[in-house]
């Protein structure tokens, strides 16, 4: 199942170890598939790559999830819906998780759970969850 | 006997390593597709990832086993993506 993590959600995985691992267990599995954009990688990267985000991951465990970022998620173009009232930020993610195929949308923004936004996600099956609504699907199954 | 490549405008897709493929919203029947497929099975593709997710696994334990994690809260996670991205 490919899912879209939002920069905010991904930084909130890399300082919480053990939500950590269950997203790579799930991901090592292919039970998880992140997707992205090369948009959103540069955003991931500003993100976690900050002068003040960077010094709060261990540096091993940045470099080997940088590493999964490079080779193991499924890059895609994003491909932007007909949609008015939506952020620039939120725009990005919807464009990317509908152009990635992406099942689910893990990100906090409420812009993508209302108006044209969510009909837009709705329509291409993708589901808009939090981080810790994603552990918990992953742990159920 | 080789046939000559044709010039053609098509998408080019490329099958992810979770081996399913997303097509265009917009394609329209006739459209020509290129398609990139990564084999399966390939040795070359697979002990690279196997050994990513494993130096992760390490990481992860070392953290763990060490407390290293740094604790922040989600409103200062959220002041640094702001910033950053």
């Amino acid at each position: 199942m490919r899912a879209l993590f939002d920069p905010l959600q991904l930084l909130r995985l890399l300082v919480r170890p053990q939500q950590l691992a269950a997203v790579l267990a799930a991901w090592e599995a292919g039970a998880l598939t992140p997707v992205a954009t090369p948009d959103l990688l540069e955003r991931y990267d500003a993100a976690l790559s900050d002068e003040v985000s960077a010094p709060l991951i261990d540096g091993a465990l940045l470099e080997a999830f940088g590493a999964h970022l490079l080779h193991d998620l499924t890059l895609a173009e994003p491909v932007m819906p007909d949609v008015d009232g939506v952020s620039a930020e939120d725009a990005a993610l919807l464009a990317a998780a509908i152009g990635g195929g992406a099942a689910m949308l893990i990100s906090g923004s409420p812009g993508l759970r209302r108006g044209d936004a969510a009909d837009a996600l709705a329509r291409a099956g993708c589901e808009v969850l939090l981080l810790d609504e994603l552990l918990r699907e992953l742990e159920e199954r | 006997m080789h046939s000559r490549p044709q010039q053609t405008s098509a998408y080019i897709l490329t099958v992810g390593p979770d081996g399913t493929l997303t097509l265009p919203p917009d394609l329209t029947p006739g459209t020509k597709l290129a398609l990139v497929v990564l084999e399966p099975g390939s040795t070359a593709q697979a002990e690279p990832r196997a050994a990513r997710f494993a130096a992760s696994r390490a990481a992860l334990a070392r953290v763990i086993a060490h407390d290293l994690a740094v604790f922040v809260d989600d409103a200062a996670l959220e002041a640094i993506v702001a910033r950053a991205v």
